[in-house]
């Protein structure tokens, strides 16, 4: 049998603790709800996208801040089964945001990390993401804080911007002056140079007269010293086009109707050397920004070359073409200095000869001033450093390959206009 | 048939020797010469030349100096002027040419160049 009266007592103590134990729980429930309602203030009064999630990417913590940041809510990125692809389209930057996650996991500590997410409305935000791994009951959940980036990369973008075109300035201008430099110590020695020049020819002109054809080794010395006053003559000219190459008057160019007109001028020698041409010019080709009469001089030195090395005969191939440039020797790379950015475009033309071809050992050289493999009276070696010079100028490329008795490629890229 | 009467100035002692020498060995030319062009105008009224060949670049006064002292002469500015010079940038070539001159030969010049030019010139005095 119960004991009453020991009931009644169990009961009036349950009740009373139970009483107590639910003004206690009332208490706890509004001291929760109030620490729950200033997070959710804090959380809210951060500009900051800040979120608490765990590995599968469901979201437990994701603010206004964040909501503002990617246009999303947190019903909307928690919904969608694959919100890393949706923030991140681009597989660079989802590679980086998942690399994060793994280094996070694996070195336990905080990480630091810039990225470019596409909001909802498809805008393109720069953001610097804070994330920290906090273990919880053998979970792992990540804290992590999103701050827009946006306008300080875009400044920054800008100022380095602004630095590369002060760093180009000024290498122009370095140029520019040192070959005004150049230009003046050119004239200066063209004319110096030339007035005894002159006086040697005014006497080899009177000896000459006093010379009779009869005297063979006496006419034949006077007709060499001629010839050889010419090509003193010839070197000072090159001397003072070569220090000229530097003002250019660039233009948006047809570079075929360049290449055609450059190839007007030395069809005679081509022809008469008995070489057989082959064209294959691109009829869509965007324009170049070039200095006509600088570029027709760089076709002519090629185009004369190639004949030069085909005194017998033989192929010559003049190409042009549109190109998207992706490989190093192209000049391509991400510096400031490479004339090409990667995946530029550009535009090609190449000259091609099936004629002697040039030993490896000269290859390296060709463009130095004055190195000439056409021996005294083949030319002065300023051809080809005029060209490399010109080619300069016009922040272009221009390529060798050859190979002894089958030919010689040169290739020349220009910038597109 | 007379000779004519040619006036070469040159600061080159040795270009104004064997110039002399070429144009007097053809047999038609009477040849004076001056190193400087300072006292061009009582020279050319002593001499009175029938062509001038001028250097463009000389000590205390140039070739185109010498061509304005002309121009402002009434016999001076009569006379073709012919400029023989190592300077050979187009924009020596035109202000000489602004100035009047007739030609402008770049050094060197062979002797029959020279001979071409002068007798073209003396073909519209």
């Amino acid at each position: 049998m119960y004991n009453m009266k020991k009931i009644n007592f169990i009961n009036k103590i349950n009740i009373e603790q139970l009483e107590k134990l639910g003004v206690r729980h009332k208490k706890v429930g509004k001291r929760l709800r109030g620490s729950e309602d200033r997070l959710q203030n804090v959380l809210a009064a951060i500009r900051e996208g800040v979120t608490f999630s765990d590995e599968t990417g469901h979201f437990y913590v994701y603010n206004s801040g964040m909501e503002k940041l990617t246009g999303y809510s947190m019903e909307e990125a928690n919904a969608c089964s694959d919100f890393i692809n949706l923030l991140y389209p681009d597989p660079k930057d989802r590679q980086m945001a998942l690399w994060g996650i793994t280094e996070l996991l694996e070195r336990r500590t905080n990480r630091e990390t810039e990225a470019v997410i596409t909001t909802k409305s498809g805008q393109l935000k720069n953001v610097c993401i804070a994330s920290s791994l906090i273990p919880y009951k053998e979970r792992n959940l990540f804290l992590s804080v999103y701050q827009d980036v946006t306008k300080r990369k875009r400044a920054e973008e800008a100022l380095q911007k602004a630095y590369t075109k002060l760093k180009e300035m000024q290498a122009q201008l370095i140029q520019a002056e040192k070959m005004e430099a150049i230009g003046r110590l050119a004239s200066g020695v063209a004319h110096e140079v030339r007035n005894p020049l002159g006086i040697i020819l005014q006497g080899i002109n009177y000896l000459e007269g006093k010379v009779s054809p009869e005297e063979k080794d006496m006419f034949e010395v006077v007709q060499m010293m001629k010839g050889n006053i010419k090509r003193a003559d010839n070197i000072v000219c090159a001397l003072v086009e070569f220090s000229r190459a530097g003002e250019l008057r660039l233009k948006a160019e047809d570079i075929n109707s360049v290449l055609e007109n450059s190839m007007g001028l030395v069809q005679r020698k081509i022809n008469s050397a008995g070489i057989e041409i082959f064209k294959e010019l691109a009829s869509d080709l965007p324009k170049v920004s070039i200095d006509s009469n600088k570029i027709e001089q760089v076709f002519i030195n090629l185009l004369l070359n190639a004949a030069d090395a085909m005194p017998k005969g033989g192929k010559l191939f003049i190409r042009s073409y549109p190109i998207q440039l992706n490989d190093a020797k192209s000049g391509v790379a991400r510096r400031n200095r490479d004339h090409f950015k990667l995946m530029e475009k550009a535009v090609v033309v190449q000259i091609e000869d099936t004629g002697n071809g040039i030993l490896k050992e000269n290859l390296g050289r060709v463009f130095d001033p004055f190195f000439t493999t056409k021996g005294p009276k083949g030319g002065v070696g300023l051809g080809l450093a005029i060209t490399k010079n010109i080619i300069d100028m016009h922040k272009g490329v221009i390529d060798i390959e050859s190979e002894v008795g089958k030919g010689t490629r040169a290739s020349v890229i220009l910038k597109v206009a | 048939m007379d000779k004519r009467k040619v006036m070469v100035v040159d600061d080159e002692p040795d270009f104004l020797k064997v110039i002399k020498l070429n144009l007097e060995e053809m047999g038609n030319y009477e040849v004076m010469t001056l190193s400087t062009a300072k006292n061009i105008i009582p020279e050319v009224h002593s001499f009175r030349p029938d062509i001038i060949l001028l250097d463009m670049l000389m000590p205390s006064t140039g070739g185109l100096d010498a061509c304005e002292m002309l121009n402002n002469d009434q016999l001076g500015k009569s006379i073709p002027i012919i400029i023989v010079s190592a300077l050979d940038k187009e924009q020596d070539k035109y202000k000489a040419y602004k100035e009047g001159v007739t030609d402008y030969l770049v050094k060197p010049i062979e002797k029959k160049d020279l001979i071409v030019a002068i007798e073209n010139c003396l073909k519209y005095k």
